[in-house]
């Protein structure tokens, strides 16, 4: 996870303070190899990647309302690169690209509360999970385990009235268990959540086409 | 049937060569993705889904390997990957991106990593306290894998990062003999 504070803009959005000074603006730079689009693409690209960036609404040094021309402000021109970069970056399959703006900055040119609350509950998403861990009995018992975020295994819970013919289970790594008969394409859902309990609140028993195995 | 992605599944017929991929959407609906799909090779041991959306084929036999990808659109291929040992018994998936390769009689193991569109990178062998004789083997998403034994109804489990390397963690036993373990 990056989270860039107080800057940048790209350069076709800079007026007066945000202009920056001549590292920020090297044509060999960002008009040849890469402009500041492609630099958030780069950040936010790639799997559990996000490139969440900050910008204060106010700040007298620079990257806010008050160096921006259109007395609207900034946010339909943030929205319209943001938007743009989180299409391409959604149909890769891979990363999170988002512009978040605060105002409890007082004006001047630091890093927020709201800002540091943001970034820290980022961290916090982004910790190891545990994962669930489902056995099947073909004499239709089961049992659910959880795989520890640190490697450890501890047990869960005992369950029993499974068919007997399921001939294949598996679990999807959004919470949920599939069950398929080979035979004549039947097949089963439940939900196994992250802490490796079982719903079965959520069976449904289908008809998926036999064919496949 | 194979887990693939978040929430595909990738449905493989070896006698036909003839393949599936649906979807299991929120609250466990399931909905077919593509139709039959046809032309698969009827030679893989066998497949393994990795949660960035890349499907890895093995042919144990011939040493011959396939990447693909499934997504919202179907199924795509890309190239095939030459060069695997020909003694691998299971292959399972961990992390995100890595790949397992076991051989459960001599107790060894290989990581290699896969990207979404189809590049693969081989890490290297995984030897000393690997299980042996493991009858099932199954990764999770947070880079766990899960080893039982149902002949003396032991378990271990070992911690793979997103790099493709691994160590032990913990040593088990107790287990009862089950048909199918699989870790979401």
């Amino acid at each position: 996870m990056s989270a860039p504070v107080a800057g940048s803009l790209p350069l076709d959005l800079r007026y007066g303070g945000s202009v920056g000074d001549g590292e920020q603006m090297l044509p060999a730079i960002y008009n040849s190899i890469a402009g500041y689009r492609d630099l958030y693409m780069l950040g936010a690209y790639g799997y559990r990647r996000k490139h969440i960036q900050i910008l204060n609404q106010t700040d007298s040094c620079c990257f806010s309302d008050l160096q921006w021309t259109d007395p609207g402000g900034l946010d339909r021109a943030i929205n319209a690169y943001q938007s743009d970069i989180q299409f391409k970056i959604l149909s890769a399959l891979t990363g999170w690209f988002e512009v978040a703006r605060y105002s409890d900055n007082g004006g001047v040119h630091k890093i927020s509360l709201n800002a540091l609350t943001r970034i820290y509950k980022e961290i916090d998403g982004m910790r190891p999970v545990s994962s669930p861990l489902f056995f099947y009995d073909s004499r239709g018992g089961g049992a659910t385990s959880l795989l520890q975020s640190n490697g450890r295994y501890s047990y869960v819970e005992t369950l029993t009235g499974f068919a007997k013919d399921w001939s294949d289970v598996v679990a999807t790594r959004n919470g949920h268990l599939f069950f398929y008969r080979r035979s004549d394409g039947r097949a089963a859902t439940a939900a196994l959540l992250n802490d490796g309990t079982y719903r079965i609140s959520v069976s449904r028993t289908m008809s998926v086409p036999a064919g496949p195995t | 049937m194979i887990s693939v992605g978040l929430d595909y599944l990738f449905f493989y017929n070896k006698n036909t060569g003839t393949a599936k991929v649906g979807e299991v959407k929120a609250g466990g609906n399931y909905v077919d993705i593509t139709t039959i799909l046809s032309g698969f090779s009827i030679g893989w041991s066998h497949i393994i889904g990795l949660t960035n959306g890349g499907l890895f084929f093995l042919d144990a036999h011939a040493g011959i390997g396939f990447a693909g990808r499934v997504d919202s659109s179907g199924y795509r291929s890309y190239a095939q990957i030459n060069g695997f040992a020909t003694n691998w018994t299971s292959l399972t998936s961990a992390n995100g991106n890595v790949l397992f390769f076991y051989n459960a009689p001599a107790g060894v193991g290989a990581t290699a990593l896969l990207d979404e569109f189809g590049t693969y990178v081989y890490i290297g062998l995984v030897r000393g306290g690997l299980p042996t004789g493991a009858s099932h083997l199954t990764g999770a998403k947070n880079g766990t894998l899960f080893f039982l034994k149902n002949s003396n109804s032991t378990g271990a489990t070992w911690f793979i990062n997103e790099l493709g390397e691994a160590r032990p963690v913990q040593g088990l036993s107790g287990f009862g003999a089950w048909t199918m373990v699989t870790a979401g």
